[in-house]
């Protein structure tokens, strides 16, 4: 035994990974440099750290599913490495064409936390993989954590 | 056999543990994970004692810190 690294922040550095990810909750990346969203700030939340208003609804490409209007933008964010998911979680309508901004976060999870667990997943096999290791078993837990194990030559 | 267990939480926020490496040679196997999965500055490294082992199981001449 040698050694644990928690990290706390994961940016996008790995579009195949984030690409899978997305597949994997049934939507698809779409080259474009602006997701929909509400449209403009109004100042009822705090802007994400290292974002100014200007930049809220630009991306370097952004990510879209069936039936949600809404998007998520894969944004750069000032001193960071890589990209992080922005999206607006604001209204609920059902239309499909509308502000379904709840539907979006029901769907990738409160802070992307679902679509960021793939990515991670997917990120960290494509890792392993360069490297040489294998990939002996992906579980996972009651409390939804992934477990990867991976083999060292 | 040397394994590095991968635990993601459902934040996406990774955890990275090498199993079974002596004297240091986990710092480099846990590498290219790190590398692929943090960003600047977003790493906890909490070192086992185990690290220290020298591979003929005497205690290494120097810490990896």
């Amino acid at each position: 035994m040698s050694h644990v690294t928690a990290i706390r922040t994961v940016p996008i550095k790995d579009k195949a990974a984030i690409t899978s990810a997305v597949k994997e909750l049934g939507g698809e990346i779409i080259e474009k440099k602006e997701y929909k969203w509400y449209g403009r700030h109004v100042g009822d939340y705090a802007l994400p750290k290292g974002m100014k208003k200007e930049d809220l609804g630009k991306c370097e490409f952004a990510a879209k599913f069936p039936g949600i209007n809404y998007e998520v933008g894969f944004s750069k964010v000032e001193g960071e490495e890589g990209l992080f998911p922005l999206f607006d979680f604001w209204g609920s309508d059902s239309s499909g064409s509308g502000h379904d901004g709840k539907y979006l976060q029901k769907k990738i999870g409160d802070d992307a936390g679902i679509l960021m667990q793939k990515y991670s997943t997917h990120a960290a096999i494509n890792a392993a993989l360069s490297a040489g290791y294998m990939v002996m078993g992906q579980t996972t837990d009651a409390k939804g954590n992934v477990h990867l194990e991976l083999g060292v030559m | 056999m040397k394994t590095i267990t991968v635990t993601i939480d459902k934040q996406g926020k990774p955890t990275i543990e090498a199993n079974g490496f002596l004297n240091g040679s986990c710092k480099a196997a846990t590498k290219p994970l790190e590398d692929a999965l943090s960003g600047k500055d977003e790493k906890i490294v909490t070192d086992k004692p185990e690290m220290f082992i020298a591979q003929s199981g005497g205690v290494a001449d120097s810490m990896h810190l």
